[in-house]
């Protein structure tokens, strides 16, 4: 990826899927924020409780590890978060400037005592698919979660 | 969010949120207002619509802070929201969760 504007995430046939896209000042109530309005968003396409909920944790997992890891240089540049909604999955991306990390195979969770380190447990538990790409001055943490119940107006 | 105290109870109300903005001010106060004679903090999460893996992080403290005091931290009428992401995690099973 080139330095520059981030890039809109466009998955195939999105052009024809309800999508959301927003950028965030790099802040944990930012952060909070960007899953909240997430949130608002998907009701409009049917999901249920339950999927509005794990978006919405998952969304700021997410999030927060933008905030709490991003480069110095970068904390003026926003992160974004996008989603698309299909009929039988949601797709949701979250651009970062950190370092990046390499995501395990396997995440296990902590021991009771450890005070963080569930953060990636929940991200993996509560979608199907969490991938972590790694770009030149751009991340891409990129989750996707089939629907519960297909759509009802899509 | 509220805290006072009753006797060796310490209580917590008004919990609304357990995130990474809001966990870190609940984990300080509540070992703030600690007093020699508590033995027991009560969190109110019956008006908590949402934790994240700081919430759980700050209750994890707490629970830590008590247990060198010899005290129990309680989750009291946990919303659904809340124990469903405690079970996910497994940590419903060591956090005591009472039902008033």
């Amino acid at each position: 990826m080139n330095d520059g504007p981030v890039a809109t995430f466009v998955p195939p046939g999105s052009e024809t899927r309800p999508s959301f896209r927003t950028e965030f000042p790099c802040t944990l109530l930012a952060a909070r924020d960007a899953a909240m309005e997430l949130r608002r968003f998907l009701p409009s396409e049917g999901l249920s409780e339950t999927e509005l909920d794990a978006w919405e944790l998952a969304t700021v997992e997410v999030a927060n590890n933008a905030v709490n890891y991003v480069r110095d240089s970068a904390r003026e540049t926003p992160f974004v978060v996008e989603a698309a909604v299909g009929e039988s999955h949601v797709d949701g991306r979250v651009w970062d400037h950190t370092d990046g990390f390499e995501m395990p195979e396997n995440v296990e969770l902590p021991e009771f005592e450890d005070e963080g380190g569930r953060g990636l447990f929940l991200i993996k538990t509560l979608t199907d698919s969490a991938e972590y790409l790694r770009g030149k001055s751009a991340n891409c943490f990129a989750l996707s979660k089939a629907r519960t119940e297909p759509a009802r107006h899509l | 969010m509220k805290i006072y105290s009753q006797g060796p109870i310490l209580h917590v109300t008004d919990l609304n949120e357990l995130n990474a903005t809001t966990a870190p001010a609940l984990r300080d106060n509540v070992r703030a207002a600690l007093k020699p004679e508590t033995t027991t903090v009560e969190l109110d999460m019956s008006d908590s619509k949402f934790i994240d893996s700081s919430g759980l992080g700050a209750l994890i403290a707490l629970q830590k802070t008590m247990a060198t005091k010899q005290g129990v931290l309680r989750i009291v009428n946990p919303t659904s929201t809340v124990v469903q992401v405690l079970e996910l995690t497994r940590l419903h099973r060591v956090l005591e969760i009472v039902r008033k």
